[in-house]
């Protein structure tokens, strides 16, 4: 059906064709679902699109064929090529609410869709629209007809996308990482939609993604790729338990797994020669002098006592305003040294609830306890103190670092407001930093720009770390990175909150790693908590409903491999 | 669909209260400017040279009623001026509002001929730069579009008169014909002045409607239309360009806005009999009624078309009309 053979894409640079991806051969077969896996820069995205005949204009392919039932795609013209887009191959992507044209409603697009590629009326196109979002199982179809993308949920959004992209029964649908945007319980449903319309419809599904628990849940079979080139391929059961390629052990092994804790995650290496291992770091010991042995402590560092924070809504323009309970009668506390983990899902209110500790904004009322201190209503003045001691770092390595400002510049940026030190100790300080969070020294005089997603996350761990705090609120702070750098930066936090005293407050949507990391777990809904308590006891034992749905709908990657990594 | 249509009325109710604030605000700048300037009007009514008795002053200061306290004079100015009276021309007690009413049309008229003019040309030169980008033809456009914005309106108005009436002999020079006396003739002499006006804003717009162009294009749904199998064509015009449509429509309304009041050089050079005339000819003259008479209705249109471009905002974008709640 999709036969894909020696593709190679190059882009265009002023030094020539850059390679990107090389000799890449992967068949799909009808019905069936192959997950094409693998880290950011891959070149699995590049592949999908080229297979669509939607490069980016500096990009080309070099070499190779896309069959479709026979039909090579690179030969096209561009005007075959459209016909064959939308009607014969689909395609669904990564954020659904900007896949949306924002000024027209979503009925309208799926009536342009079905349009674009069948012969019938206006009248029957709607009612087909209509019949396609119930089959994608939206709550009130007839009124997502009527509305406009950014009045859905992403949830809703993406099944809009999907009802788009099967309304012209297409033999093939490319999803590229079609789930990342939603939370789990919704990436749950998407996904189980789209393998109950595959059975039904009959399509192959290209499924491309970076999470290998996605993968494990819904691919019959998968391919890897790592740097441009494809490393292995085969049946999902036979990759999972009987990994054949270096890389793809690897990354399986760097996966933070449910039901597997592990004191380090092993992160994978590349020699000199180019080969790929996974390595298992040992935990990193304190200095020399250091191990006096930690009195336990038994005051909280944190403890939040009946916490609320409103914001007014208006639900229509003449409705009155109504309280929109963000944070409501929260209460928890932290053990100095420890971690809790804080999970929920968007909208939950987790975000809320930092910046309020933080006190970037003023809670309504309830108290923040730090060191036995309530810092709920403390002036800024009062608050300065304080913040030295409580850092933040947040989920968007590009977006929380000045992008003008040097790596020295960035991170000594707090020492600076906090005139600590003469500027010779304080750049000392900075690489002092720079040690610890694993980064060469001469990074201090570059740009954000000149390093990967995971290098930012340290310097933005470093720079947290500037002023001794004793509280690291960590909101989101893996998110965005590949399962193998969130491997690195993980074991970089547990290795900092050895070395540094540190207690962390680790918001996340993500169970798995969460389970990671924690000591202690809160479980967040609607802006209250749900269940809290020691994380092995939650993870064994979910006493709440909602703690429950959150836990089946991550995707996990089986027992098998569970029995492996504990022997 | 009711809510949505008493939600769109309380939107208008707020905007109208906010521009009714906002006029009132300009009126009384306008009223305590004439304070605030130098130079008594009396006297120069009366001829400072001739040395008037200080008797013919007073009186004159009764008859203007500037004799009554300035608290009472603002309260009396603005319930005339709510009534549309402005007060009589000092020179020969013409009723201000007369004036302007027979002034206003002409400008709105110059403006929205120059501002056509502007969008006809810029509108599509800028799709055209942003299809190419990074093109010759992209390059050349911006050069022009940058050279445009650079030429004071006055060098162009010249060079247009030397090449259209005086080379070629097509289009009359200056002056104005009412429309009602001959219809040819009227919009003859209407078109150098709006296109000397226009070909700069064109410059504004094409560069607005680029860049404009440009983001959008660059945007997630641009792709997955592309991916829908629709063609290129149909996605610039029925997608990209409403959606571009935004910041192109505030840069016309403001530039509509700025014309109220800023057609004096071109009005001068073409002898184009516009508020801007009166209002240049009112201030040399220390005519005070005429100024705040004319300078208020340059105020008001100026509200009043912002207040139009805001509201048709919201027919081009579905989230402003929510998000406005």
């Amino acid at each position: 059906m999709l036969e894909i053979r020696n593709l190679s894409i190059a882009f265009k640079t002023a030094a020539g064709l850059k390679p990107a991806v090389r000799d890449v051969s992967f068949t799909i077969r009808p019905g069936e679902i192959l997950g094409l896996v693998g880290e950011s820069g891959s070149g699995k995205t590049l592949t999908s699109l080229g297979v669509m005949g939607l490069l980016p204009p500096n990009a080309v392919v070099t070499r190779g064929e896309v069959l479709v039932d026979g039909v090579d795609l690179i030969k096209c013209t561009p005007a075959e090529l459209r016909r064959l887009r939308g009607g014969h191959v689909a395609m669904i992507f990564q954020d659904p609410m900007a896949s949306l044209d924002p000024i027209f409603t979503c009925g309208d697009q799926i009536v342009e869709a079905i349009l674009l590629h069948e012969r019938i009326g206006k009248a029957a196109a709607r009612r087909k629209a209509l019949a396609l979002l119930e089959k994608v199982h939206i709550p009130d179809p007839a009124r997502c007809m009527r509305a406009f993308p950014h009045e859905l949920s992403g949830g809703q959004c993406q099944r809009v996308m999907i009802a788009m992209a099967v309304s012209c029964k297409p033999r093939i649908i490319i999803a590229d990482e079609p789930t990342t945007a939603l939370d789990v319980t919704v990436q749950k449903q998407v996904l189980d939609l789209l393998r109950g319309l595959n059975a039904e419809v009959g399509a192959a599904i290209l499924l491309i993604t970076h999470d290998l628990g996605v993968i494990y849940e819904v691919a019959d079979r998968v391919a890897v790729m790592y740097a441009g080139e494809l490393m292995e391929e085969a049946a999902t059961p036979d990759l999972f338990t009987n990994p054949q390629n270096d890389y793809t052990k690897a990354l399986i092994d760097s996966m933070p797994s449910l039901g597997l804790r592990q004191e380090r995650l092993p992160v994978i290496e590349r020699d000199a020669a180019g080969n790929v291992r996974s390595v298992r770091p040992q935990p990193r010991t304190r200095p020399a002098g250091g191990d006096v042995p930690v009195a336990v402590d038994p005051h909280p560092l944190l403890e939040l006592k009946d916490l609320r924070k409103s914001y007014w809504v208006k639900p229509t323009p003449l409705a009155a305003a109504v309280a929109m309970h963000a944070v409501d009668g929260v209460s928890f506390s932290i053990a100095p040294r420890t971690t809790l983990g804080l999970v929920g899902e968007s909208g939950c209110g987790k975000t809320t609830l930092s910046r309020a500790i933080m006190r970037l904004s003023n809670p309504d009322s309830g108290q923040i306890l730090f060191k036995g201190q309530d810092i709920a209503r403390l002036s800024e003045r009062a608050m300065r103190p304080f913040r030295r001691e409580i850092a933040m770092v947040f989920q968007n390595p590009y977006g929380s670092l000045n992008p003008r400002q040097t790596v020295a510049d960035l991170i000594g940026a707090p020492l600076a407001i906090f005139e600590e030190g003469t500027p010779a100790e304080r750049s000392k300080h900075v690489l002092q930093l720079l040690d610890a969070v694993g980064l060469p020294r001469a990074a201090a005089a570059k740009y954000p720009h000149e390093f990967s997603g995971g290098q930012r996350q340290r310097i933005a761990v470093a720079r947290a770390l500037a002023l001794k705090p004793s509280l690291v609120i960590c909101d989101e702070a893996v998110s965005a990175l590949d399962v193998s750098v969130q491997a690195q930066v993980l074991n970089l936090l547990k290795d900092l909150q050895v070395e540094f005293d540190l207690t962390y407050l680790f918001i996340s949507h993500d169970l798995s790693v969460v389970e990671h990391i924690s000591d202690t777990i809160a479980v967040m809904q609607k802006g209250r908590i749900v269940e809290a308590g020691p994380a092995e006891a939650i993870f064994a034992a979910p006493q709440h409903a909602y703690t429950r749905l959150l836990l089946d709908a991550v995707p996990t990657v089986g027992a098998e491999r569970a029995r492996r990594g504990r022997a | 669909m009711n809510a949505t249509l008493s939600g769109a009325l309380v939107l208008v109710g707020r905007k109208l209260l906010t521009a009714f604030v906002q006029l009132w605000l300009v009126a009384t700048l306008i009223f305590s400017v004439m304070y605030i300037m130098p130079g008594d009007p009396v006297l120069l009514l009366l001829g400072a040279e001739s040395n008037p008795s200080p008797e013919a002053v007073a009186a004159m200061r009764g008859q203007l009623g500037l004799d009554q306290p300035v608290i009472s004079q603002y309260f009396v100015w603005l319930w005339n001026a709510l009534h549309l009276d402005f007060g009589k021309s000092l020179t020969n007690g013409y009723p201000v509002a007369k004036y302007v009413t027979s002034n206003l049309p002409r400008t709105l008229e110059l403006a929205f001929a120059a501002i056509i003019v502007a969008a006809l040309i810029g509108v599509p030169l800028g799709i055209a730069a942003a299809l190419k980008r990074g093109s010759l033809r992209d390059t050349v456009l911006t050069s022009i579009a940058t050279i445009g914005i650079s030429v004071p309106v006055y060098i162009l108005g010249t060079l247009l008169v030397l090449f259209f009436s005086i080379q070629l002999g097509w289009l009359p020079a200056s002056g104005y014909t009412d429309i009602s006396r001959n219809v040819v003739e009227h919009f003859r002499k209407l078109a150098l002045p709006a296109f000397a006006l226009g070909f700069g804003l064109a410059a504004s717009i094409a560069r607005m409607t680029r860049s404009s162009m440009l983001e959008i294009l660059g945007r997630d749904f641009v792709r997955a239309l592309r991916a829908k199998g629709m063609s290129e064509h149909r996605i610039i015009w029925q997608h990209v360009l409403r959606n571009a449509a935004i910041p192109i429509v505030t840069i016309i309304g403001l530039q509509l806005g700025n014309l109220m009041g800023g057609t004096v050089l071109v009005e001068a050079m073409f002898n184009w009999p516009g508020l801007s005339t009166l209002l240049v000819s009112a201030v040399s003259a220390r005519n005070y009624p005429l100024v705040q008479g004319s300078m208020l209705a340059i105020a008001a249109l100026f509200i009043l078309i912002n207040l139009v471009v805001e509201l048709f905002y919201s027919l081009l974008d579905p989230r402003i009309r929510r998000r406005r709640s």
